[in-house]
């Protein structure tokens, strides 16, 4: 396609992008001006916003931090190594997000019991218990097959030379490892605790 | 404090913050976002039904997979959307905020508009599926109006990056023989105004620019797509099996168990919550039948002499949880004949007075042989909690329209 024919293209589904969103828009402020009630309309519009200050303000930071504080155990931890840890623990907090208000659902009383019937903080610990072992035996694989073939580093050609010299690092990663192990364990006996 | 600049520099991580990445979460969040459009659309005008509209009875699934991706896609988005953030984190900290005049004005407050709709509607469909209502609002008319409003920013989202998009849409187009990313070109189309940012936060960046070694661009990419990809993974598996047997023992962390409640099938709506456990035990309760002047009434031992059918039928919920359940009672196909409405839509009313107490049942949904007015449930007399002494019981319908306790029929 030729350029010019492309640009054209993109102008015109521009253009009805433009309409639908404009469409939904009116839908969208129509159905919540005619069905919501303007103290509700309150309580939505400080929620929007809190939404924005909630992420802007404090998840953003957390990971920021959470990653500040990875990089710096990077000088001592090869970056594939690392990268595997934090797959790791984006999957744990992630999966965190989303049960912790169901654990404090659940302390704050379900709707019946049918509903929240499962001990989440045991459950979650065990997700996390599993993300560790995992994730260990996969650094563990790695560091073997570094053993025996330093070339051979998870398909990064281009940095097996650095990978090389990271390889000496496996070792901190397992401490890296044990710590970030033992501080789960510790977090996972606070929740518990608290939402006993 | 230079190590410490360094450090902020490798964290906010550049190669991972690449236009191609933002694409292609971007798509996967679009992909995600529109499934849950319309699996929602379905599921509100299945319940609200603008006249012209009609609702197949076939296959009996159908109510069940549609919500039960209404809420799988609905939990993917969390680490879709937070991964998506991530790519876009520095622009946070670009500085004046709308510098650019009138376009860039609309473009910032599209995309803020589609951020927060998006963190609340997540938010409180999170706490819906776990019917915690904390929320100072409706739940329904409030997940309704900003499903519209969601679409259209993203809409217009898309409108604004588009020729970004188109750019680096392709993977052929967005990295080298090495696999390794292209660099974003002088003049091309970036994610972000150049320089990155400005003011203070420009001069922090620029400095400890400087001074960054990078992570190796694959392995960042790779770290942002496996974490989203691995934290979808981990929710679908530890939760879907609410609604998929077949994953039922991985379900560790979904609000509902198959198999947990009265009569080993869950229940939103308790009797108690209704307020008709005196109604609904009352030894003179009867079935009354309407058709235009004509009344008729039944009692449990009439119902329960008629000829029984066995079908079984999920119940499914709108927060994405279904149940199998095996139900006996009579056809309500064969009431219809009896009343000699089988060509007419019918208004069934509960015993719950207000909210889904009184529904309509659609003449396709009459006339469909697995349609029972159920009397037992799993072999037993229907419990309290599942509609005792009669409910309705019909395939590819919404668990809120299986109208429980039933009080009348009525021919329309």
């Amino acid at each position: 396609m030729s350029n010019q024919k492309r640009n054209k293209n993109v102008i015109i589904a521009q253009a009805v992008l433009w309409v639908l969103g404009g469409l939904g828009l009116a839908i969208g402020f129509y159905l919540l001006l005619t069905t919501v009630s303007v103290m509700k309309l309150g309580g939505l519009a400080i929620w929007l916003i809190a939404a924005l200050i909630l992420h802007d303000g404090l998840l953003s930071p957390i990971l920021f931090g959470i990653n500040f504080l990875a990089r710096g155990t990077l000088l001592r931890v090869s970056w594939v190594n690392l990268a595997i840890v934090q797959i790791g623990v984006i999957a744990g907090g992630v999966i965190s997000l989303l049960v912790l208000p169901e654990i404090w659902a659940k302390r704050d009383g379900p709707a019946n019991n049918s509903t929240l019937p499962l001990d989440y903080v045991l459950n979650l610990s065990g997700v996390w218990l599993a993300i560790a072992v995992i994730t260990s035996l996969i650094l563990c694989v790695l560091h073997a097959r570094h053993k025996q073939n330093p070339a051979l580093t998870v398909g990064e050609s281009k940095h097996v030379a650095a990978e090389v010299k990271h390889a000496r690092k496996d070792s901190n990663t397992i401490k890296f490892v044990s710590k970030v192990l033992s501080s789960i364990a510790v977090i996972i006996r606070l929740l518990r605790g608290f939402f006993r | 404090m230079h190590k410490v600049f360094q450090l902020a520099r490798l964290s906010l991580a550049l190669p991972s913050r690449h236009p191609r990445l933002a694409v292609a979460i971007g798509r996967l969040l679009g992909l995600a976002f529109t499934i849950c459009f319309l699996t929602g659309l379905y599921s509100h005008f299945i319940q609200h039904p603008l006249p012209w509209m009609f609702f197949p009875d076939r296959p009996v699934w159908l109510y069940r997979v549609s919500q039960g991706l209404h809420v799988t896609a609905g939990l993917a988005c969390i680490p879709l959307l937070l991964g998506k953030l991530y790519t876009v984190f520095p622009l946070l900290f670009k500085w004046p905020p709308f510098k650019g005049g009138f376009v860039t004005v609309i473009e910032r407050a599209s995309i803020t508009l589609f951020v927060s709709s998006s963190l609340v509607q997540l938010g409180i469909g999170v706490l819906d599926i776990y019917q915690w209502y904390i929320f100072p609002f409706n739940f329904l008319q409030v997940h309704y109006a900003l499903a519209y409003i969601i679409i259209a920013s993203l809409a217009i989202h898309i409108a604004f990056k588009l020729p970004i998009i188109t750019r680096w849409w392709r993977k052929k187009d967005s990295v080298d023989d090495s696999g390794d990313l292209l660099p974003v070109e002088e003049g091309e189309l970036t994610l972000e105004d150049s320089p990155t940012a400005r003011g203070l936060t420009g001069i922090v960046y620029r400095w400890i620019d400087k001074q960054a070694p990078q992570a190796p661009q694959k392995v960042s990419r790779r770290t942002v797509l496996g974490g989203i990809g691995a934290g979808a993974a981990v929710i679908f598996l530890t939760t879907s099996g609410q609604t998929i047997p077949a994953l039922d023992k991985l379900n560790i962390l979904g609000p509902r168990k198959i198999g947990v409640g009265p009569q080993k099938l869950s229940v939103n709506k308790t009797a108690r919550s209704a307020g008709v456990a005196a109604k609904a035990y009352d030894p003179n309760w009867l079935l009354t039948l309407k058709h235009g002047k004509k009344r008729m009434s039944l009692t449990l031992s009439e119902l329960e002499a008629m000829p029984q059918y066995t079908v079984s039928l999920p119940i499914a919920c709108v927060e994405g949880w279904s149940q199998d359940a095996v139900w006996t009672g009579i056809r309500f196909s064969d009431i219809a004949k009896l009343l000699g409405a089988e060509d007419n839509d019918f208004m069934v009313q509960s015993l719950q007075k207000g909210g889904y107490g009184r529904t309509k049942l659609e003449k396709n949904f009459v006339n469909n042989d697995q349609t029972l007015i159920a009397l037992k449930l799993n072999g037993d007399r229907l419990s309290l909690d599942h509609g005792y002494p009669a409910r309705l019981i019909a395939p590819a319908r919404p668990g809120v329209l299986q109208t429980k306790w039933l009080s009348s029929l009525e021919v329309l």
